[in-house]
């Protein structure tokens, strides 16, 4: 479904260009989910900002179905869409959820626009009292269904997850992570998860690599990464760092 | 990025749920407003400003007297009962002067105000949207009108287009817009990464489309608060230029016109320039009232 091979991204420094992506390969199944496990600063989220057209490789391709991902018009960018991190950022603060909802299906010129918001409200849990309502009258986690309804209400195939849970309280968190999985389930939708949260990469993924300024340093199953094991010393000393704070969120393994 | 309105925050107004889009805006429009009438300087702002926009609608209701008729036999009468502000050097009322005379001005003002904001806007945006050579060309562009005084230039274009209402209005525009196209700039430079808008992006929304639907509405309230100011400067402008004779023709008359008439005959008969002159300070500063109600509405870091 989607595979990445040898992708490198650059910006131009002071002193030349400055690495930030070195040789990145990866693929993903059809209904697989992939993780992408790193610390602040190892490349994450321009890895997603790359696969979803919003920052251009320097070297390297992306194929979406065998078809390279270069100019990202129409067809293609309903493929792959985008949940952010941060859904007090995400959602434009003058719309209503309905507005933003509808947004993507008057991009892409559909039709029966408020039955279809209304469907995706409910989809995500959400009833339709929220559907006139402006995002600062919601919380970090009701957002967050919101942001995850508009990437949803286009019918993507993928969907890349940029630390989906990392802005919401813990008990939010698994709620979220829950319904992503549903979601998932029910739609064969293929997912690549970044985060620096070995949990929750553990608990959504099959597969995952841990990025280490800016390289893929060992690529792990998820069985691996439940038990921790890992040969390469920087995801040994990660999944070190990680136990500590791991027990509150083992519960809902 | 413009605030919360508080009302919503707390949660006064936003209780119950809209049930349409209709009345999510109405609840939001209703919202910003009792926070803008909650501050007593705006609410006296509001009061003088509408209270001087309705007389000079209303002229013909208020006084029986035509503004342009001469009668010589009732030249530079004082301030009286049949003529509350007395009348001016040809006999003509001057209450009825700066009831119609308001007429002039506001149009002066809001035909600005038309002009000016969706140029600034436009020009503002594109440059910081694009940013690169497009920012570059249009911003120096900027800086060329911004290089000249404002009243010096308005002085020059209305002379080389010739005195009228019409010229004024373009005159006063034209010296203004520059100020609207870089707070929009500077607005949308901050806007342009945000998260919302790389949505938008990712869901194949057009250039044009981010722009006009997504980023100028969030720098409207900027460039209004920007505006409500600035309308007092341009009602100065405005009457420096029929001061100087180059807006409004005489014998229509135009507060700052009236104004220099009456100059001549400051020393015995001061009803002439006086009234006039209180009429352009008391509605700059109700514009000026107004503006830092909405400033501190719209943004709680002032």
């Amino acid at each position: 479904m989607l595979e990445v091979s040898r992708l490198s991204f650059s910006y131009a420094g002071r002193h030349g260009p400055v690495p930030i992506l070195k040789d990145i390969s990866f693929s993903v199944p059809r209904g697989g989910a992939y993780g992408v496990i790193g610390e602040s600063g190892s490349g994450k989220s321009t890895l997603l900002r790359l696969l979803s057209g919003l920052a251009r490789p320097v070297e390297g391709q992306i194929l979406v179905d065998g078809a390279p991902a270069v100019r990202w018009s129409g067809k293609m960018r309903r493929r792959v869409q985008f949940v952010m991190q941060d859904p007090y950022a995400s959602l434009h603060p003058l719309k209503t959820i309905n507005s933003a909802l509808g947004e993507p299906l008057r991009i892409h010129g559909e039709r029966d626009i408020p039955a279809r918001v209304e469907k995706a409200l409910a989809q995500v849990g959400l009833d339709a009292s929220f559907r006139f309502r402006f995002p600062h009258q919601l919380s970090g986690g009701q957002r967050q269904r919101v942001a995850i309804a508009r990437a949803l209400i286009i019918n993507p195939e993928i969907v890349l997850l940029d630390e989906p849970t990392s802005a919401l309280d813990v008990s939010v968190q698994a709620e979220v992570l829950n319904l992503l999985k549903d979601l998932q389930e029910e739609r064969q939708l293929t997912f690549v998860l970044v985060s620096h949260d070995l949990a929750v990469v553990a608990h959504m993924c099959d597969r995952a690599s841990v990025l280490h300024s800016g390289s893929i340093v060992e690529t792990l199953e998820a069985r691996d990464l439940r038990a921790g094991n890992c040969s390469h010393p920087y995801s040994k000393e990660l999944m070190a760092s990680a136990r500590v704070g791991l027990p509150a969120l083992e519960v809902e393994q | 990025m413009p605030a919360q309105p508080t009302l919503a925050t707390t949660g006064q107004l936003a209780g119950s749920a809209p049930r349409s889009a209709l009345q999510a805006a109405l609840l939001r429009t209703a919202e910003a407003c009792a926070d803008i009438w909650a501050s007593r300087l705006t609410r006296v702002g509001i009061v003088l400003v509408a209270m001087m926009v309705l007389a000079s609608l209303a002229a013909p209701l208020l006084t029986p007297y035509s503004p342009t008729t001469t009668d010589l036999g009732a030249r530079l009468l004082q301030p009286s009962l049949s003529h509350p502000l007395g009348t001016d050097d040809l006999g003509r009322d001057v209450l009825a002067r700066l009831l119609y005379g308001g007429r002039a001005t506001f149009a002066i003002v809001f035909g600005t105000l038309v002009l000016i904001v969706p140029l600034g806007l436009l020009v503002g945006v594109t440059a910081g949207f694009f940013g690169g050579i497009v920012d570059v060309v249009l911003m120096r562009l900027t800086d060329i009108f911004l290089a000249f005084p404002r009243l010096v230039l308005a002085l020059a274009l209305v002379a080389a287009l010739g005195p009228s209402l019409f010229n004024a209005i373009i005159a006063v525009a034209l010296t203004s817009w520059p100020a609207y196209a870089r707070i929009a700039r500077a607005e949308t430079m901050t806007l342009r990464r945000a998260d919302f808008i790389s949505i938008l992006k990712v869901l194949g929304a057009s250039r044009p489309r981010i722009i006009l639907f997504h980023i100028v509405p969030l720098c409207i309230s900027s460039v209004l608060v920007r505006a409500t100011v600035d309308l007092a400067g341009i009602i100065i402008i405005t009457a420096g230029l029929g001061f100087l004779g180059l807006g409004v023709q005489p014998p229509y008359p135009e507060w700052g016109a009236m104004v220099s008439e009456g100059r001549r005959f400051m020393q015995d008969q001061w009803w002439m320039a006086t009234f006039p002159g209180l009429a352009v300070l008391a509605v700059s500063l109700g514009f000026n009232l107004i503006g830092d109600g909405l400033r501190d509405v719209m943004d709680p870091r002032a």
